[in-house]
């Protein structure tokens, strides 16, 4: 045993071997001992912090450490490994679970060479407990979780690849048997984790076994209907294949989770993100535009049941025509099965938004190949998502019932904000080559400014703008200048920051409400109130003043902005009509945000905090877009100069 | 259930040989370092297409390569993507009213792409990055096509005389024309390639003809926030203009007509060369008010060393190098104005200048080859109607972010996640 007072301090690497043996005598438990569940719910994370922060399990290697040392420090690593694989073999579902744990820590943490050495009997050991025996849901989660880490530690050595390949495509049965036949949504939480590592470290296991299913279907095709006498399928033969082409389908288990919309947006996002990922597994073109294609049309298909009554008839037979040229064949829908429609009493919301969700981590994450996007189906999917608000056209009035009307009205926002997601993701993935689209996205930006007026969205608007702003130069700034500065000048006239600066007690509900309106969007799947938070928005407090409409500090914050760089790129365009006037709106609102002195100044502990911190990044904005207006060119001196440079003094 | 099993692991054993087409080949690069950074001068002429395209080291002066058959109008020259050399070709189906555009390869210059128009092309000009390709004809005809695809996005009559030179905006988002009859006209790319065309928005932004000759030479630069365009002319001025508004901010007068305009790489000087061979040298200084200067051949800022006609001015690194109609151009050194090197054009005085760098001649091996490239397809000869329903090819994301990271919320172990869930 090692003395400890020859170490010399916390850096010693001889503290490790002794520290990681006291740590298994303390918390994991003996083989005869029970568990104590709750205690090792809370011992547990403290063991893996001091595991990771002392690295214990890493046994250095170098010249310069006395073999004496590694050795003791080996046989340190041994036991633990010893101590957590007798936890795995328990009976007791609890104590296997805190072995799974650590065992998935130990993949992270552990040293190459002994990774290298046992992942393949860790990963085998960890399979089983996703597979039918197992019953303990909390175990199944924790090892798809530690089956995850493995995978991912595992990518990193390129020359066990194949070997990789080979075990991860062992997985692939039993993580969709998982989301098949489990019922709980953490399983499917887990599985999706397990399943997104697969897609993205081991395509290939999935690549082959997608092949096989693809040609087993194929198959059963030809000698069903083509040749009566080739074969006669055996009952089991067909029984398995039934399987494979049931269930066994990675894309069909992912599609009809995310098309049940029943679940947290978490898990349809994680789950729409393994479906986003498999195209990568082969890699071609086709499979991505034909994943996309059918993205496309699932919504399609979802927005024209949604959309019933408040659109006319015949935008949705546009958007289906571009969808699918005329002479082209409907591919198969996503995972296979056809849209049935959901039931009635509630909008789809849950479903389009993770499938939107989708399209645009399509467009966003990298592919290895050249693909062809559909963009004008895309941006037709926006505009038609944008251009419906909730009223009723004249020829609908008769079959629309005002339950219906308020459904509608109230899933709209996320719809909406999903749409401008979307739009974003366009132009994140096309970039420059979007400028054939761009007079087209022009429109639909200017169109939609004018009616939009939820705070959240107006704020995804802005930025928008901003980004065609610095992708598209000067071309664009032509274009979009005047209802940038009439929405502008709109937003920082109004009401709302005036208030604020007057009577700081108003703070709270005009700044609070919006980081709490974007919570709200990601958790819509229960009941979405952004439109009657809208209307709250403009605090009662205010009450008899409010004639105008309060503008939040947020959106004047992204108006500010959007304004500083539409100075700062397309200053010279023709800008002669608003300049004087925008300058002088830039100095009375950088004046106000000043006026009540720093917002990182002490004296503001008195509101909370959140609404300082907020105030001075709306001081901030409004200094930007000032010194932006100070050097933008102009024909004339900046009349303001003096009065802003005594701003900047100070 | 053990079936299955089996079948899975049979799949999955077969693997293809994954070759990681991303890493570049460390030694190669190496060896090549060196050569990296040099950069080569690409010089044709309009006289003849026997005398074809060659490729000089400026350092040493060799003839690194030569490619037959290119007689190219002026300014009808210009590298896309460091990649490919594209020349419109002058007299070549003259005859015959067509006219045509030869892509070749750098790196494998026996193969060009050949494509044919419908008129003869003057100058012609890409976008930087390399994804529109715009031309000219003599009928005052203007042609843009989407490098990609090839595909015709518009044709129109932009002017009725011939078109002389055309350049993009510093943020590809303008095109500038100059014509012979001494007009200048400036276009919207966002509307000129409206897909829908709606005609909602004009084009056109502006025109002007302020210049009483020919137009020789246009650059654009920035001063500031503020963008400006520079045209020479045969009228024997170099007129200053903004960009955006087309306001006319300076004119630089010589004595004589100005033939072309280069611009220093810190956009402080601006270099004409004349039709007697002189290369003027003006600092700029662009106020708000309109200002007028005569610049004249007694002052000390003239390079003199050709005795004909300058044809065409360019910058490597600080090096000037000027063409002549007198078969010769010459590398200068501009601080001291001496000439470094003179090179010697026996066949043709060179009418096109274009600097290229020296590492997009090599040969790329499979292993180097960058797959995240656009392709380039043969330029369209009619319009076609487009087609709604067609996407359009794309790289996802730049090679760069190859290796993304995994979003953020698979990062890490959920252990407490899980812990949480647990303990409910």
């Amino acid at each position: 045993m090692a003395r400890f007072d020859q170490l010399e301090n916390m850096y010693d690497l001889g503290l490790k071997p002794v520290m990681l043996r006291s740590l298994i005598r303390q918390y994991l438990p003996a083989e005869n001992h029970p568990l104590n569940l709750n205690n090792s719910c809370f011992e547990l994370p403290s063991l893996v912090s001091i595991v990771q922060t002392h690295c214990l399990l890493s046994e250095l290697d170098s010249q310069s450490i006395d073999p004496k040392l590694i050795n003791t420090w080996k046989s340190a690593v041994d036991d633990w490994l010893g101590c957590l694989l007798s936890l795995l073999s328990s009976d007791l579902s609890d104590k296997c679970w805190v072995g799974i744990c650590l065992l998935g820590v130990t993949c992270q943490e552990c040293s190459n060479q002994r990774f290298l050495s046992s992942y393949s009997i860790w990963l085998n050991k960890l399979l089983s407990y996703i597979q039918p025996p197992a019953d303990s849901q909390l175990v199944k989660i924790a090892s798809c979780t530690s089956l995850a880490d493995l995978l991912t530690r595992l990518a990193r050595f390129p020359e066990v690849k194949k070997d990789g390949n080979l075990l991860a495509g062992k997985l692939v049965q039993p993580v969709l048997k998982l989301l098949n036949e489990d019922n709980v949504e953490a399983v499917w939480e887990g599985a999706a984790n397990l399943l997104y590592a697969l897609i993205a470290f081991f395509p290939a296991s999935i690549h082959h076994y997608y092949d096989k299913v693809q040609l087993m279907v194929a198959g059963t095709g030809r000698s069903f209907f083509g040749g009566w006498g080739v074969k006669v399928l055996e009952k089991e033969d067909i029984g398995v294949m039934a399987y494979f082409l049931g269930f066994l389908n990675v894309e069909a288990a992912i599609a009809s989770k995310i098309l049940s919309g029943k679940y947290s947006t978490k898990t349809l996002k994680k789950l729409g993100y393994c479906l986003v990922l498999l195209p990568k597994a082969k890699g071609d073109k086709d499979s991505w535009s034909l994943m996309m294609q059918k993205f496309l049309i699932s919504i399609n298909d979802h927005l024209n049941e949604a959309f019933q009554g408040v659109e006319e008839e015949a935008k949705s037979d546009e958007a289906r025509r571009l969808l699918v040229p005329p002479g082209k064949d409907l591919p198969l829908p996503l995972g296979g099965a056809s849209f049935k429609g959901t039931s009635s009493g509630r909008l789809p919301t849950a479903t389009i938004s993770t499938l939107m969700f989708c399209c645009c981590k399509m467009l966003t994450s990298s592919y290895p190949v050249q693909v062809t996007v559909p963009v004008r189906s895309m941006l037709a999917l926006v505009e038609r998502l944008l251009r419906v608000d909730g009223s009723l056209p004249h020829t609908m009035l008769p079959f629309m019932t005002s339950v219906q009307q308020e459904l509608i009205c109230s899933e709209l926002p996320v719809l909406h904000a999903y749409s401008l997601e979307l739009l974003i993701a366009i132009i994140k993935g096309m970039r420059r080559q979007l400028l054939p689209h761009s007079a087209y996205i022009v429109r639909v930006v200017t169109r939609y400014f004018k009616r939009c007026s939820l705070p959240e969205l107006r704020i995804k608007l802005y930025s928008i703008i901003r980004m065609l702003l610095v992708s598209m130069g000067v071309g664009i700034a032509i274009y979009l200048a005047p209802d940038v500065i009439e929405n502008v000048s709109n937003d920082l006239n109004s009401l709302g920051g005036e208030d604020i600066e007057t009577s700081p007690a108003n703070t709270g509900p005009a700044t609070g409400a919006l980081p709490q309106l974007s919570n709200r969007k990601r958790k819509h799947g229960a009941k979405t109130g952004s439109l009657e938070e809208k209307q709250d928005a403009p605090s009662p407090k205010v009450g008899e003043s409010n004639t105008h409409q309060m503008t939040p500090i947020t959106v004047k914050m992204a108006a500010l902005d959007t304004l500083e760089v539409l100075l700062t790129v397309g200053a010279a365009s023709k800008s002669e009509s608003w300049r004087s006037s925008i300058d002088s709106l830039l100095m009375k609102t950088a004046i106000n945000s000043c006026k009540r002195g720093w917002g990182n100044l002490e004296s503001n502990i008195f509101l909370p905090h959140e609404s300082a911190s907020v105030w001075a990044d709306f001081q901030f904005s409004s200094l930007r877009a000032l010194l932006a207006s100070f050097l933008a060119p102009a024909r004339t001196r900046p009349p303001y100069l003096s009065q802003g440079l005594e701003l900047f003094r100070r | 259930m053990g079936w299955c099993e089996a079948l899975a692991i049979v799949s999955s054993k077969p693997c293809i040989e994954e070759v990681d087409s991303y890493r570049p080949s460390f030694i190669l690069l190496m060896e090549m370092g060196e050569k990296m950074n040099k950069e080569a001068l690409v010089v044709c002429s309009d006289k003849s297409t026997g005398i074809g395209i060659t490729v000089w080291d400026l350092e040493t002066g060799e003839q690194l390569l030569h490619i037959p058959t290119c007689a190219a109008a002026p300014h009808g020259l210009f590298c896309l993507r460091n990649q490919f050399i594209v020349a419109s070709q002058s007299n070549r189906h003259g005859s015959f009213g067509g006219g045509s555009i030869f892509i070749w390869p750098l790196n494998k210059p026996q193969s060009p792409l050949r494509s044919y128009t419908l008129e003869a092309m003057g100058p012609i000009s890409c976008t930087k990055d390399g994804l529109y390709i715009a031309g000219g004809a003599p009928s005052g005809n203007a042609y843009l096509w989407e490098v990609t695809s090839g595909r015709l996005l518009r044709t129109w009559h932009a002017h009725h005389k011939s078109l002389k030179c055309m350049v993009f905006s510093d943020d590809d988002s303008l095109l500038i024309f100059g014509c012979t009859d001494g007009i200048i006209s400036v276009w919207s790319m966002i509307s000129l390639v409206d897909v829908e065309d709606s005609g909602s928005s004009p084009s056109l932004l502006y025109y002007s003809s302020e210049h009483r000759s020919s137009i020789t030479g246009l650059v654009t630069m920035s001063a500031g926030a503020r963008s400006i365009f520079i045209s020479s002319s045969l009228d024997g001025t170099c007129k200053v203009w903004e960009l955006v508004s087309g306001r006319h901010l300076q004119t630089l007068v010589y004595p004589m007509s100005v033939t072309a305009i280069a611009l220093h790489p810190l956009e402080r000087h601006l270099f004409s060369g004349s039709a007697d061979g002189n290369i003027f040298v003006n600092v700029l200084d662009i106020g708000a008010v309109e200002a007028c200067f005569v610049t004249t051949e007694d002052q000390a800022f003239v390079l003199k060393v050709h005795n004909e006609s300058i044809t065409a001015l360019t910058f490597s690194g600080f090096h000037l190098i000027s063409a002549s109609e007198d078969f010769t151009f010459c590398l200068w050194d501009t601080i001291n104005r001496v000439v470094l090197r003179r090179f010697n054009n026996r066949k043709g005085a060179v009418t096109n200048m274009v600097v290229i760098k020296q590492s997009s001649l090599f040969p790329i091996s499979n292993h180097q080859r960058v797959t995240h490239q656009f392709q380039v397809s043969l330029l369209q000869k009619y319009p076609q109607p487009s087609n709604p329903g067609k996407g359009m090819a794309t790289f996802l994301s730049f090679p760069a972010s190859h290796s993304e990271p995994p979003p953020t919320h698979f990062h890490g172990n959920n252990l407490l996640d899980h812990l949480i869930s647990g303990s409910e």
